[in-house]
């Protein structure tokens, strides 16, 4: 039965049977051109290449780039921002232990000035030895 | 114009089965294609988009027939079967004829995809394109419809 039936299709092949009128398309076609609307649209319409693969994903690496950029700048700009060395004393946990010593004090500052400069110039200024509180009594007993 | 305006009207014609009737749903996609031609982005071929509106344009064509003349969907076999026998542009013998009669008893969407494969011998991607199916679901259709088509030709003969 199934060999009987392929062959009815084989013996009728491809053909359907169908006819239009001599000239049919040519008349067609002459007459599509002539009732087809003015569309300025349609004429300027070009059709366009598919796209390649790069110009599919350029919009997203441009993208990226931009965010890379973006994310690049901020960095720079808060590196730039980051507060200098705080060089004051108070901030400065050394020195202010150096600077409550006092013998670190004697022995790096006082000392390294010319004490007797020091205490012409406050007799000049009328300021006595007594006066000077807190002085070391060592110092200031070769001046009494 | 020419080149696409013979493929194009075959297939309608095989879905309308009235030379007349093909000519105005043919002039019918032309204006279609014209006045939409700024949504073709030529990502698909030209053909493709052209059969694409073709085949709409056919089943609208039918669906509104049917509406106009109050016809049920069951009566459309009928109904195409009267067209054939009555088309006076025919050019082929008896088994030609009893195998549009056949045609014209399967489903509109199984006709579709046997015209454009058995007659056109269009390739499963390209109707796949056209008719938004997957190849896999044409070629069952296709095979169910040669299947149905062999069997009616068989009780006939």
């Amino acid at each position: 039965m199934k060999d009987k039936d392929n062959n009815i299709l084989d013996k009728i092949g491809r053909r359907d049977g169908l006819a239009v009128p001599e000239g049919f398309f040519e008349d067609f076609a002459r007459r599509m051109q002539a009732e087809l609307p003015e569309n300025p649209d349609a004429e300027n319409t070009r059709v366009l290449a598919p796209k390649t693969f790069w110009e599919r994903v350029r919009p997203f690496v441009y993208m990226a780039a931009m965010f890379a950029g973006i994310w690049c700048m901020l960095k720079m700009f808060t590196l730039m921002s980051t507060s200098p060395v705080d060089l004051s004393i108070d901030n400065n946990k050394i020195l202010t232990e150096a600077l409550s010593d006092d013998n670190f004090v004697y022995d790096h500052f006082i000392d390294e000035i010319n004490q007797n400069e020091i205490f012409d110039e406050m007799y000049d200024d009328s300021i006595g030895v007594d006066d000077f509180i807190e002085v070391d009594s060592l110092v200031l007993d070769q001046y009494r | 114009m020419r080149e696409y305006s013979e493929p194009l009207y075959w297939q309608i014609r095989r879905m309308v089965e009235s030379h007349d009737d093909a000519s105005d749903v043919l002039q019918n996609t032309f204006l279609k294609a014209w006045q939409n031609i700024e949504n073709f982005r030529g990502e698909a071929k030209l053909s493709t988009w052209l059969y694409k509106i073709a085949l709409n344009e056919s089943i609208t064509f039918l669906a509104r027939e049917r509406k106009r003349l109050n016809r049920s969907l069951d009566d459309e076999e009928s109904h195409l079967v009267n067209l054939i026998e009555a088309d006076e542009w025919i050019d082929g013998d008896e088994l030609a004829l009893k195998l549009r009669k056949a045609v014209a008893s399967l489903p509109e969407k199984q006709r579709m995809v046997f015209n454009m494969k058995y007659y056109d011998d269009m390739k499963y991607e390209q109707m796949s394109e056209i008719l938004g199916t997957s190849v896999g679901a044409l070629k069952a259709s296709y095979h169910l419809a040669v299947k149905k088509i062999e069997k009616m030709l068989g009780e006939v003969n």
